[in-house]
C-alpha cells in the first residue's frame, strides 16, 4: 500500500495538502499524478441553473435577459467565471446542430453580481435536425468562484 | 452534527485508507461511494481541479503549464469585454451573421495553444473569418477524461 494523504509540510519550505491518485505515492507523485493539491485551482459552484431565455416562436432580434442575483456573500467575488450552453426542451438534437444559414450566439458573464445573458437569433426559423422548436430556448448555467493562477 | 471530515482508516475497519470530505449535511462514513454528496474522495481519480486558466489570444502561441504527463481535457471560451460566449451556429454563407468563431485549441502535455481552423487542403475557415487577435478564456482540467488509476 503507497501513502496517499499528505498534510504539513510538503517540502521546499510549501506547507498545504496533497492526495494522489489511486496506486500512485503521494510524497513522488508528479502534478499529474495528484488527485488534489491545494496549490491547484478549484471551482467552487456558487450558484447554478435554467433561465427561459425566449419562450415562443425564437423571432429573430437579440434578446437581453437577467437571470438571478449571486447570494450577497459571493456578489463581490472578482474571480467569478460562469459556463452556459443553449438547449431546446423536447428537440432531439443540441443547438449546435442548428442548420446552416440559421444563426444563434450567446454570450454571458455575472456583472454586478447579477447573471447575464445577450442572445442573438439571426434567422426567424430555427431548425434543429428536421426539427423546428417553436417553443422555449433555456440556457443551463453555473458560475464557480476560481482564483486564477 | 454530522461527520464531515474523515482521513486514515476512514471506517475504522481497515477496509479504506485515505480520505473522504462531505457536503454540509451529510455525513463523511455513511455515504455511500460516488455519492454526490461526497466532492472528495481519495478513491476518486480525478476531482475536476484546474492547472492552467486564463486568456490567451488565438495565434499567439502556446501557454505552458507543469508537464502532467498526459494529454488533459481542456475548454475554450471566445471572451468579449467580461463576457464569454458560445458559437453554436454554421453559416458559410449567405447574409446571416457568423457567430462561430473557428479556431481550435491545441493540447499537449504540457501546452496549450489556439489555433485558427484548418481542415487539411480542401477547408480553411480563414477564407471567410480570421480568428486570429480573438481573446479566449481557456481552462486545463488535471484529467485526461478516461481515468488515470
Amino acid at each position: 500500500m503507497v501513502d496517499r494523504v499528505l498534510f504539513g509540510d510538503l517540502g521546499g519550505g510549501v506547507f498545504g495538502c496533497r492526495a494522489s491518485r489511486p496506486g500512485y505515492d503521494v510524497k513522488t507523485a508528479t502534478k499529474g499524478q495528484l488527485l488534489y493539491d491545494t496549490s491547484a485551482i478549484v471551482f467552487q459552484k456558487v450558484l447554478s441553473g435554467e433561465t427561459i431565455l425566449v419562450s415562443g416562436f425564437p423571432y429573430a432580434g437579440t434578446y437581453n435577459v437577467t437571470g438571478p442575483s449571486l447570494p450577497s456573500e459571493y456578489a463581490s467575488y472578482s474571480n467569478l467565471h460562469m459556463w452556459a450552453n443553449l438547449y431546446c426542451p423536447g428537440v432531439r438534437a443540441p443547438l449546435i446542430d442548428i442548420t446552416a444559414q440559421q444563426g444563434i450566439d450567446l454570450r454571458y458573464g455575472v456583472e454586478d453580481g447579477v447573471v447575464k445573458f445577450t442572445l442573438t437569433v439571426a434567422s426567424t426559423v430555427i431548425t434543429v435536425s428536421g426539427d423546428t422548436p417553436n417553443g422555449t430556448i433555456k440556457s443551463s448555467w453555473a458560475v464557480f468562484n476560481a482564483l486564477m493562477s | 452534527m454530522t461527520n464531515r471530515i474523515a482521513f486514515g482508516n476512514v471506517f475504522g475497519d481497515g477496509s479504506m485508507y485515505g480520505g473522504r470530505v462531505s457536503m454540509p449535511g451529510y455525513d463523511a462514513l455513511t455515504e455511500p461511494f460516488n455519492s454526490d454528496n461526497v466532492p472528495f474522495d481519495t478513491r476518486y481519480t480525478m476531482l475536476g481541479t484546474v492547472v492552467k486558466a486564463g486568456l490567451i489570444n488565438c495565434g499567439a502561441g502556446p501557454v505552458p503549464f507543469d508537464d502532467l504527463g498526459y494529454e488533459p481535457i481542456a475548454a475554450i471560451f471566445p471572451y468579449f469585454s467580461g463576457r464569454l460566449g458560445n458559437y453554436n451556429v454554421r453559416s458559410f454563407g449567405g447574409s446571416v451573421p457568423h457567430y462561430w468563431i473557428p479556431a481550435v485549441a491545441i493540447v499537449t502535455s504540457s501546452s496549450i495553444e489556439i489555433v485558427p481552423f484548418q481542415l487539411g487542403q480542401f477547408y480553411n475557415a480563414q477564407a471567410f473569418y480570421n480568428p486570429v487577435g480573438q481573446p479566449f478564456q481557456f481552462y486545463v482540467f488535471n484529467t485526461d477524461g478516461l481515468g488515470v488509476s
